[in-house]
């Protein structure tokens, strides 16, 4: 984002350094890693290496030459107050951990609106409005005669509900403590519940037209796709269908890690961008810290050492994978490691593509359509439309024309420019603005495209845009825009093991991928203040986090 | 299914003029022809004056790779074609082949208008499917002149108006196809530069592309690869009516055929033996690290060295091995779509289908349900040499791939979940009395046990202990006969057996595969079949290849490479000189 320029970070290199901590990877889970090593209270023996009561040694390392991770704000040309969200782009009121870490870092909240009874669905060439679909011949669906009228929202309450009554239970449960007791014993046709998929569990017990209508309807081709059970039903009945209050920040999203890094550096953290880790092992050099970290610097183009008493990896599973680990004791190879091969491997990325257009006017609030906020939502690979603000003054308007996933997201790869192209293709930010951008100007065949499904979705002319410009977060590193547990995984055993994945070595994973909120900033944060408190020897942060809240297995 | 023993042990410091690595059809094709065919004069020929010394390393227990044929418990004659299970009457490399092995073809019979369909909630029989698509409560919603066509008439459709718009006569051979890949041009692209995801959108309504994605039974053929590769695909081999013919003894027996021969002209094949490692070695040779079942670690020095394995295969292997030092070929690697199958095999007493209302023979029923695609094989009676009034049958209950593939793939027990290389025997244990455990508790939801539950994990009679195709659990069965239900809309008796094949597993990594967009396949697969200018490796296979997913591609581009970097002459004696191999 245009506001990342503030941030200082280090595109050099400093051969031999040595370290307490060296934390991978600047997305939110990494700068909070190091702002709290750095800013919060540490018990007296404090992470392994540093001496009583010194402060910790702690420094940051990105491959890339921006912060952020999987948030990433823009500010198109002619809009400086309203947000191009590329990533993750909201929390909700449930979110404790993120709100109180926006409080304490003086960032400004703000409603993220979802819309009124005008919102729309093209589903099956079909265009309806939530009223719709109490209304069964208006519904493109063959359901049965008990699914007939109802909506998505109530098709997926159903299911958990009868999942409860499976197990003699009334009540759903109210918050995520309960449903993580909840959902070691739940049980499915007689088996623990996490032996089967979220698709798997639907079909029992509804038909395959009310399956489709759920997915199609829902927006979102991944939370219907067959991860485990329980953390679906658990993720569904928490997050989604109590419909609660979304916020977002007026800086951007990405005014978290933003502040985080700033209030990293004031308190002596030093943030190394373009200088990706390739591998690391046991030191050998003596004298230095046991663990050696082997890190590529873009500019010189050249390999340099850092030497640490622990290592952090805020990183997703496919970030994990492009290191080159093989033949050290971390190989993540199934032969070589298999316990932490199946710990690596027990959850699965999940592609997800985002572009945003600008037009001069917000054609969407005219009639008939009458659009305010939301989304309209239809199954063309589109799939989710977001009407995201307008620019008080200039009236210049922003459109999240697409956000997709799944099988949607390869429709959009076959637009965007091919790999030679990308050499030479536009980007935000341009660069000399705070770096080279990740995300691309669309090219004129994705525009095309996108007005034309625009018009599909709407029934009505569209205006052509000023500016177009799209993320494919399944792009290396990143490997997806978020993760899913995958079935036969016990998230339990797994998420306390993998934040110290070896016994005797002081190597910790954290982040949204293995957390117990995946696709949320609340679940990057629960994972990783558990890791800092777990292993890291660190009090919790009483003095901002209320003392009761939940974090997690 | 291949009785033979196999050679599980080592031979440290071994030195060949061939080391081939992966016994699938490729493989073991490569190794057959070198010691068996004719050899070109001078320099390029792989012969050092003696017959060549050629051996093939293979990591699992048995040979094959993606052609798997068992025979299921009750039904020692129905063939249970657990990978690729079939060829067209077309792909004459493969005819000629069997025909040369002295191997037994027989018709692969694809059903008649009474077969299924059964979409969105909606069940037609195949020869009234086209003229349902005119009815406007047709479940598809699709644009006027999209209707009254089976699928694979519109996916024809489409193909004809963008081979009229760029100006070109449709293909009817493999050759025109590669001119008309090379040189179609779609809206100021050219053809592998399109999607072909979005080329179908440019010419069909949503709901048009929905019925042809599902009705055409695959999800990969849709797959957003490159255009003129995936109209190729579909014309080819599904929608031009072709004749499907299998093999008596399971299609397996191609490899396994080869494999004895191979053997017979004195070449060696080392089992349970992984390749980790290429590097190097002196006077231009290359040194192949190894890594025996037992851990014990080997190498193999060798002069020339063929990879007759998939992509996902070349991903695991060292990627610091000197075949990837300048990138292309991790670049090249990458130029194919890794496509995931399943497939889910039950038996029954009796072949239900058959009987009224039904009046199924064989060929397949094809729905959008997870299920996707069920075959009618066959009966044991009625096999050649089938058991007298033993009417047990067996079904390819589920066929499915791409997203399709992960309803099932979420019911695999954590153990049957990779492909257990090693046979690990604790693993087994605890394999079988998860199974166990699974049948012992009783619950209203639950359906009852099928008989076979109990029995050992799947793996060939009389071969090593390493499993593959594994048994399905109660719950996989549970969805498969629900779903089985559904679309004949009849009562389904209890399966007494059923087993599954998921190829997303290690090392494979997909069923088949798929050229992306902008690859230029001409190259590609040129380069794949010699990466390195100053090294004599080889990649052959499927993956690579100009007719994916197919046996005859395997075999083409292999053809092509013994030809021309392993100096051997046409094979004269057994394959028409006028036989176009592709690019």
């Amino acid at each position: 984002m245009s506001k990342n320029t503030s941030v200082k970070t280090n595109r050099g290199q400093q051969p031999d350094l040595d370290l307490d901590v060296a934390i991978i990877g600047s997305g939110v889970s990494g700068l909070y890693t190091g702002w709290r090593l750095l800013t919060g209270r540490i018990k007296p023996h404090g992470p392994a290496g540093s001496g009583a009561n010194a402060k910790p040694r702690v420094n940051v390392f990105e491959l890339s030459d921006r912060i952020g991770g999987r948030l990433e704000s823009i500010f198109f040309d002619g809009m400086p107050d309203v947000a191009a969200e590329f990533g993750g782009m909201r929390y909700t009121d449930q979110h404790v951990l993120v709100s109180s870490l926006v409080s304490k870092l003086g960032l400004t909240p703000r409603d993220f609106p979802m819309g009124d009874k005008n919102n729309l669905w093209l589903l099956r060439g079909e265009r309806l409005k939530a009223e719709d679909f109490s209304d069964p011949k208006k519904v493109p669906y063959d359901l049965r005669r008990s699914e007939k009228g109802k909506t998505t929202d109530q098709l997926i309450s159903y299911v958990l509900q009868q999942v409860l009554e499976e197990n003699g239970i009334t009540k759903l449960p109210s918050g995520r403590q309960e449903w993580d007791e909840l959902k070691k014993v739940l049980k499915h046709r007689g088996e623990r519940i996490f032996k089967f998929g979220w698709w798997n569990v639907i079909l029992d017990y509804l038909s395959s037209e009310a399956y489709q209508l759920i997915t199609d309807g829902g927006g979102y081709y991944t939370s219907t796709m067959n991860w485990g059970a329980g953390e679906a039903m658990e993720f569904l009945s928490l997050d989604f269908i109590p419909q609660p209050t979304y916020l977002t920040l007026e800086e951007g999203y990405d005014g978290i890690p933003i502040k985080l890094a700033r209030a990293f550096a004031a308190a002596g953290g030093e943030i190394w961008t373009s200088n990706g880790l390739v591998t690391f092992d046991h030191s050998d050099k003596r004298g230095k810290p046991p663990l050696k970290l082997t890190i590529q610097n873009q500019a010189a183009g050249k390999q340099w050492n850092v030497y640490a008493h622990n290592i952090v990896l805020a990183l997703p599973q496919r970030s994990l994978e492009l290191l080159h680990l093989s033949e050290t004791f971390f190989d993540l190879d199934r032969e070589a490691n298999p316990e932490l091969n199946s710990l690596v491997y027990s959850v699965s990325p999940q592609p997800a593509f985002k572009l945003f257009m600008g037009y001069e006017y917000p054609w969407w609030q005219a009639k008939p359509l009458e659009l305010t906020s939301g989304r309209s939502i239809t199954d063309l690979p589109i799939r989710q439309i977001y009407y995201f603000g307008t620019e008080e003054g200039s009236k210049r308007s922003l459109l999240m024309t697409s956000y997709d996933d799944g099988q949607a997201v390869q429709v959009w790869e076959g637009l965007g420019w091919t790999e030679e192209e990308e050499k030479t293709a536009p980007r935000y930010p341009a660069e000399g603005e705070g770096g080279k951008g990740d995300v691309f100007c669309a090219p004129p065949r994705m525009i095309a495209f996108a007005q034309n499904q625009l018009r599909l979705v709407h029934g009505v002319p569209i205006p052509e845009p000023y500016v177009a410009a799209y993320r494919d977060w399944n792009d290396d590193p990143y490997g997806g825009g978020w993760h899913l547990w995958n079935t036969q995984v016990k998230v339990w055993d797994v998420m306390r093991r993998i934040r110290k994945p070896l016994k005797n070595e002081n190597v910790f994973i954290c982040g949204e991928a293995y957390s117990g909120l995946q696709g949320w900033v609340e679940g990057a944060l629960t994972m990783t203040e558990l890791m800092l408190q777990k292993h890291l020897n660190m009090e919790a942060p009483d003095e901002w986090l209320p003392k009761s809240y939940y974090l997690g297995y | 299914m291949d009785k033979e023993k196999h050679n599980y042990g080592m031979q440290d410091g071994l030195d060949l003029d061939v080391l081939i690595v992966g016994a699938g059809v490729s493989g073991l094709y490569t190794g057959w022809r070198l010691l068996s065919g004719e050899h070109q004069e001078g320099a390029k020929s792989a012969r050092t004056g003696a017959a060549p010394r050629v051996h093939v390393l293979e990591a699992s227990h048995r040979i094959g790779g993606r052609l798997e044929t068992l025979f299921l418990e009750g039904m020692p004659h129905v063939r249970g074609e657990f990978g690729g299970m079939r060829y067209l009457s077309s792909h004459l490399l493969v005819a000629n082949l069997v025909n040369f092995l002295g191997l037994r073809n027989t018709f692969f019979p694809m059903g008649d208008g009474n077969n299924l369909f059964y979409l969105r909630g909606k069940r037609y029989r195949s020869s009234e499917l086209a003229a349902a698509t005119k009815d406007k409560n047709f479940p598809y919603r699709m644009a006027k002149g999209e209707r009254g066509v089976s699928p694979y008439t519109l996916f024809n459709q489409v193909f004809q108006n963008v081979f009229a718009a760029g100006g070109m006569q449709p293909p009817n051979t493999a050759e025109q196809w590669n001119y008309l890949k090379s040189n179609l041009m779609y809206k100021g692209k050219h053809i592998y530069d399109v999607g072909f995801w979005n080329m179908m959108l440019d010419e069909l309504s949503n709901e048009g592309f929905n019925y042809v994605a599902d009705a055409g039974g695959y999800y990969s053929n849709i797959v957003n690869g490159g255009a003129g590769e995936g109209m190729e695909e579909i014309m080819g081999d599904f929608s031009s009516n072709p004749t499907y013919l299998t093999l008596e003894h399971g299609y397996d027996q191609i490899p396994i055929g080869l494999a004895k021969q191979f053997k017979r002209y004195g070449g060696e094949i080392w089992s349970r033996n992984r390749l980790l490692k290429l590097e190097r070695g002196r006077n231009g040779k290359i040194k192949a690290h190894i890594e025996n079942w037992t851990h014990k670690k080997w190498t193999i020095t060798a002069r020339h060295v063929v990879l007759g394995m998939p992509r996902r295969s070349l991903e695991l292997l060292d990627q610091t091995s000197f075949i990837f030092e300048s990138g292309q070929l991790t670049q090249d690697v990458a130029t194919v779509i890794k496509e995931p199958a399943h497939k889910l095999f039950m038996g029954y007493e009796s072949p239900w289908w058959r009987k009224a209302p039904l009046h199924l023979q064989s060929g397949e029923a094809v729905t959008d349900l997870p299920i996707r695609q069920t075959y009618y094989f066959g009966t044991e009676c009625e096999q050649a040499g089938g058991e007298k009034g033993n009417t047990n049958s067996l079904l390819m209950a589920g066929y499915n791939d791409m997203w399709s593939m992960y309803f099932w793939k979420g019911l695999e027990l954590k153990d049957q979940q990779s492909n257990d290389l090693e046979g690990d025997p604790k693993k087994r244990k605890r394999y079988l009395k998860a199974l166990e455990q699974d049948e012992g508790s009783h619950n209203p939801y639950r359906m009852r046990p099928y008989k076979a539950l109990k029995k050992k994990p799947l793996s060939a009679p009389g071969e090593g202990p390493g499993i593959d195709v594994y048994m399905a659990s109660e719950a996989m069965v549970h969805y498969a006969q629900m779903q089985l239900r559904e679309i004949h809309g009849v009562r389904i008796p209890d399966p007494y057996i059923a087993a599954f094949r998921d190829w997303s597993q290690d090392p494979f990594g997909a069923g088949y595969h798929a050229w992306a967009t902008n690859v230029n396949v001409e190259e590609v697969m040129k380069r794949m079949r010699k990466p390195l200018k100053d090294a004599n490796v080889y990649i052959c296979g499927e993956a690579y290849s100009d007719n994916q997913g197919w046996v005859e591609g395997a075999l083409t581009t292999t053809e092509k490479m013994v030809q021309d970097h392993l100096g051997l002459k046409w094979p004269k004696d057994w394959l028409p000189e006028d036989y176009y191999l592709g690019w």
